[in-house]
């Protein structure tokens, strides 16, 4: 064993190359707002596939960044879907996606503030404490910044050393808001809590012109984006899952192999680099 | 609540162009437009997207645009309860209903059409544990993915512009099979009737005996037609036997 997990999104429109093994990750992640309450053809399934699959949970809806109270309805049901399905991760955003309780059902960013910091701090012990668990957050791509008092790196860095929560590290995103916000990705990396990191997202995305790209992860992951996966590898101390991240524009089965084998290959390097270390 | 006013503002301003389009003047010089239209859209096309595959005939039969701006004005006023993506469409039937897009724009049917639409949604994701035959008292009960719809327009039976000129009363049972298919049988209101005495945990003979004593029409008749209708209900697991 390896020691090496590599994981594939699960969506609907790879339910037949999950059943017949013809895309076979080390697990899969979902986002549990769009299995949670799911009956009939579609929970018959999920349930498939997770008995022969761990699962990890990327959620959408928890919304840790707004200002009202923390859903616990919504959170009882996540708990349940962790309990259920025994598991590990529950990765959510660094973000918010409802205001005064209302949804809008997207990632809408944080202004990097020290109240900001105080207040997500709070809420994320909240969550922790009610899920008994320690939750995952991800650094989203953002595409502007209001009134900042404080860097990308300084904001995750505070939030995460306050509250103790992971790190999810998206290095698509950190290569886009390079790009869209002009820094170092090297740098951005360097400066990361990379003891905190628990997982990993790699995607593709969409360059709409020299200084603006949009993560649609409905592309192939871009060379540049496997460089700084093997930069950041190389800076970090132990494995973690590594999730490919593949929305929608489905290409051939292949090619999603071809990109997981290439993660496995970057990842395998460096376990064997941590062998002789 | 953490948040400075300050900060408040900035969140609350931010939200509101994403989900109204509009900037409030306060927040005029704090946002780079160009970049945050790239939210607005995002939202946009995300819930409209999720609309488009929950209700394809009623986007396709809406014309003039019609389509889009009602979920405009859905995404602009209405407040979004469900954390569940996948279930925010059965609010736009509320939504649609209390507006009158209906009336207003001479569209008729197009509450029935929603819920016809989003009921075959709902069977075919209903939760199979949510069956409960705990309270059948002789041995049958409905099936939980079963759903008898109440409709003044037959959408089910023509295209949506056709049935304009058919108001009436219609009664449409939407089920699911074993093999999770989801089926549809156009009642008569006798059948309606009987499905719903089922429903309420009447037993057949009780159903039987109401008739006899209720109507005039002649005994066997109605009887074997009851009847054949009960076993059409065993025979496609609508009613099941305990």
């Amino acid at each position: 064993m390896d020691n090496i997990n590599i994981g594939l999104g699960f969506r609907r429109e790879l339910t037949e190359a999950f059943l017949t093994g013809e895309v076979n990750p080390d697990f899969i992640e979902v986002a549990p707002e769009n299995w949670i309450d799911i009956g009939g053809y579609w929970e018959h399934v999920f349930n498939k596939i997770t008995d022969e699959k761990p699962l990890i949970l990327h959620g959408l809806s928890l919304s840790i960044g707004s200002p009202e109270d923390i859903d616990l309805n919504f959170l009882k049901k996540i708990k349940k879907m962790i309990e259920d399905y025994n598991v590990n991760i529950y990765s959510e955003h660094l973000s918010f996606a409802k205001f005064n309780n209302a949804h809008l059902y997207d990632l809408l960013p944080l202004p990097f503030r020290y109240d900001a910091v105080k207040h997500i701090v709070d809420r994320i012990n909240r969550v922790q404490d009610f899920l008994k668990m320690q939750i995952t957050l991800e650094n989203v791509s953002y595409y502007t910044t209001v009134e900042p008092e404080m860097t990308e790196s300084e904001f995750i860095n505070e939030i995460v050393k306050h509250s103790g929560c992971g790190l999810l590290l998206d290095v698509n995103n950190v290569y886009v808001n390079s790009v869209n916000h002009g820094y170092n990705m090297h740098e951005f990396i360097n400066s990361m809590p990379l003891d905190s990191v628990r997982y990993i997202h790699m995607a593709g995305h969409k360059k709409i012109s020299e200084d603006f790209i949009i993560d649609t992860h409905g592309e192939p992951v871009i060379g540049e984006v496997f460089d700084l996966f093997d930069y950041t590898l190389n800076k970090m101390k132990t494995n973690v899952p590594v999730l490919l991240e593949r929305d929608f524009n489905f290409p051939e089965i292949n090619e999603l192999n071809e990109e997981l084998a290439s993660l496995r290959k970057i990842a395998k390097k460096h376990v064997a680099h941590e062998l002789f270390i | 609540m953490n948040y400075s006013s300050e900060t408040l503002n900035i969140i609350s301003g931010f939200y509101e162009y994403c989900k109204t389009g509009e900037i409030k003047s306060a927040g005029e010089s704090l946002y780079d437009k160009e970049k945050i239209a790239v939210y607005r859209d995002l939202v946009v096309n995300n819930i409209k997207n999720v609309l488009i595959q929950a209700y394809p005939i009623t986007y396709a039969t809406l014309k003039d645009g019609y389509f889009d701006k009602i979920v405009n004005e859905f995404i602009s006023l209405h407040f979004f309860e469900t954390p569940f993506l996948w279930k925010m469409p059965e609010e736009f039937i509320d939504f649609v209903a209390q507006s009158k897009y209906g009336e207003k724009y001479n569209i008729p049917f197009l509450d029935d059409l929603l819920l016809f639409e989003w009921t075959e949604i709902e069977i075919h994701t209903l939760k199979t544990t949510d069956c409960d035959n705990s309270q059948s008292k002789h041995g049958l009960y409905i099936n939980r993915a079963a759903k008898l719809l109440r409709l003044n327009y037959p959408v089910h039976l023509f295209a949506p512009f056709a049935t304009v000129n058919k108001y009436g009363h219609y009664f449409l049972l939407v089920y699911r099979t074993a093999d999770f298919d989801v089926k549809f049988a156009d009642l008569q209101i006798l059948h309606a009737y009987v499905f719903e005495k089922l429903k309420d945990n009447f037993s057949v003979g009780e159903i039987l005996k109401e008739f006899s004593e209720i109507t005039s029409i002649e005994k066997t008749s109605l009887e074997n037609n009851i009847l054949d209708f009960v076993n059409v209900l065993l025979k496609e697991e609508i009613l099941i036997k305990k």
